[in-house]
């Protein structure tokens, strides 16, 4: 089975093209999700399991395999073709997801900041030029932004919001999202957790990892909430970053006003 | 040479005369019919066309069936006048018929404009799930008299408008997120913090619960024989009855890990023997 693979990505050597023939079954464990993918007659065979586990974010390994775990979850595809092709993709999780540090971080009036979120990938498995599904490789949870009337079903992380560009863990199952915030308002910007809208998202592949283009919040003084810039192309942190694909959708405008942050009401009110 | 002679009856005669007396009339009907019937479909159309993805299909069920009474009694007028009926007549007839059948049609004359209330303040639509007098069900149409409720146990209800408009009704899916709240008893002898903590950690792990809005947990208060408590989970609508079953059963098991006491009532039963001596004993031990 590996004499088949293609030359590995130099940061995330799962992502690709195997060929899988029939009969054969092959392992991969992706962070905490263990991924059989069985070629049948006819059928492709894909089965997940999930770990528990928090602190396995980064294990990898790809191993050939006689069975399938008995308590994993087993999905089956029928496919006319007899390819037996089978190729790994990272994509971004189906809804948008809402990043919540630990600790809230208070950016002062009139002054900017910038960090880095992770955003938990989904593994986009293709056989037979079809595209087959999208597992998460992390089991996120639900969360929900807005009123209690309105709002936007969302996935949840948590996040470390790292403000150091060295500092960033070397993770292939997450891309990172550059966030620059620029609080002109005249009250401290409190972020608690903000709404990365992934579906407005380029993915790329550089030497720190994948990352996602750069988000730009920008908070004005008054009751308006904070807008909110898609940039496009390479994210600034590894300018050289290959694209991997395009964004699901375009955002409305290069800048438009969307609910991103949220905060305390008090200080700021742009929940 | 042969010569036939018969009799036409006098009844082929009288229809023969009235059919090239009427030939005329009784083809103008049915043009007047057919023609008014598809205008009344073609004006509907045009009336919904514009508005068709911004209007609720009550609305559009409005337009329709006003548009084809409408023109059912245009279709009748015409018709009749084509018969040559004075209309004269006939409309005060109908005024005094009017009243006669207003007394008579009140309740489907109430029922009528309940149905245009509830059509343009909208409080559901079809495909909602609602409870309206302890049925719940899922909003299958909503007519110029009635709703047609589906029931879980796929039962059809229908309900006369009126009854919507004087009752309670609610929304069962208005929103797209819920709050399902657990009351909970749990033992006198137990830490009211422990609990707390625990239910805030069940609400946590569950995969269903949604992270926000925040889960409600409060000690409500203190009971017969329990110390009352509330957990709220919130949830998105479609998940309520996987998050039941879920987090009932990870409560119970939860606590029975724990060691935390659920209490639940204690029966005595008194047995009365012969010689009046009394004997008590509690079935659950």
């Amino acid at each position: 089975m590996n004499s088949a693979l293609p030359p590995p990505l130099p940061f995330s050597p799962f992502w690709g093209t195997y060929k899988i023939p029939v009969g054969e079954t092959c392992r991969w464990d992706l962070g905490p999700l263990s991924l059989w993918i069985r070629r049948s007659v006819g059928e492709w065979q894909i089965a997940t399991l999930r770990s528990d586990s928090e602190g396995c974010d980064h294990r990898w390994a790809l191993a050939q395999s006689d069975s399938i775990a008995p308590d994993a979850k087993i999905r089956r595809f029928a496919v006319e073709s007899e390819d037996d092709e089978l190729s790994l993709t990272p994509a971004f999780p189906i809804r948008s997801v809402v990043a919540k540090p630990a600790e809230p971080i208070e950016i002062p009036a009139a002054a900017k900041a910038h960090f880095f979120c992770g955003v938990p990938l989904s593994v986009k498995i293709s056989g037979s030029g079809k595209g087959l599904i999208a597992v998460p490789t992390r089991k996120l949870s639900k969360t929900w932004f807005g009123s209690a009337k309105e709002g936007e079903a969302c996935f949840g992380t948590s996040t470390r919001a790292v403000r150091d560009f060295q500092q960033l863990p070397k993770l292939g199952f997450r891309a990172l999202c550059p966030v620059r915030v620029l609080n002109r308002s005249s009250t401290p910007l409190r972020f608690e957790r903000i709404c990365l809208r992934v579906r407005f998202f380029d993915l790329y592949h550089g030497e720190k990892g994948l990352w996602s283009n750069e988000l730009g919040v920008i908070k004005e003084d008054g009751d308006d909430p904070s807008r909110i810039v898609y940039r496009r192309g390479a994210p600034p942190p590894d300018p050289g970053a290959a694209l991997i694909f395009n964004a699901a959708q375009k955002p409305p405008s290069d800048s438009f006003v969307a609910r991103t942050f949220s905060g305390i009401r008090s200080l700021m009110d742009i929940h | 040479m042969l010569a036939f002679e018969f009799e036409i009856p006098e009844q082929v005669l009288d229809f023969l005369e009235g059919a090239k007396t009427y030939w005329k009339p009784i083809v103008k009907s049915i043009a007047i019919l057919v023609i008014g019937l598809i205008l009344a479909r073609v004006i509907a159309g045009i009336l919904i066309g514009p508005w068709r993805g911004r209007m609720t299909p009550q609305a559009q069920l409005l337009i329709r069936k006003g548009t084809t009474y409408i023109a059912g009694l245009l279709i009748i007028v015409m018709i009749m006048s084509e018969f040559g009926v004075n209309l004269t007549t006939m409309i005060g007839a109908a005024g005094i018929a009017g009243i006669a059948i207003g007394f008579a049609a009140q309740t489907s004359l109430s029922n009528f404009i309940s149905g245009l209330f509830l059509i343009w303040e909208k409080p559901f639509q079809v495909g909602d799930v609602v409870s309206v007098s302890g049925q719940k069900g899922v909003v299958d149409s909503i007519d110029l008299l009635s709703l047609t409720l589906r029931t879980f146990d796929n039962l059809s209800v229908r309900i006369p408008n009126e009854t919507l408009v004087k009752t309670e009704v609610i929304n069962i899916t208005r929103f797209p997120i819920r709050r399902f709240d657990i009351l909970l008893g749990v033992g006198y002898s137990e830490d009211p913090e422990k609990i707390i903590e625990v239910l805030r950690d069940i609400a946590t792990r569950n995969h269903l619960v949604l992270d926000e809005p925040e889960p409600l947990v409060a000690f409500t208060g203190f009971g017969e024989s329990q110390l009352d408590f509330t957990l709220g989970v919130w949830h998105e609508r479609e998940d309520f009855v996987a998050l039941r079953n879920l987090i009932l059963s990870d409560i119970k098991k939860r606590f029975e890990a724990e060691g935390i006491e659920i209490p639940f009532p204690h029966r005595v039963v008194v047995r009365k023997t012969e010689g009046n001596e009394t004997e008590g004993f509690d079935p659950a031990e």
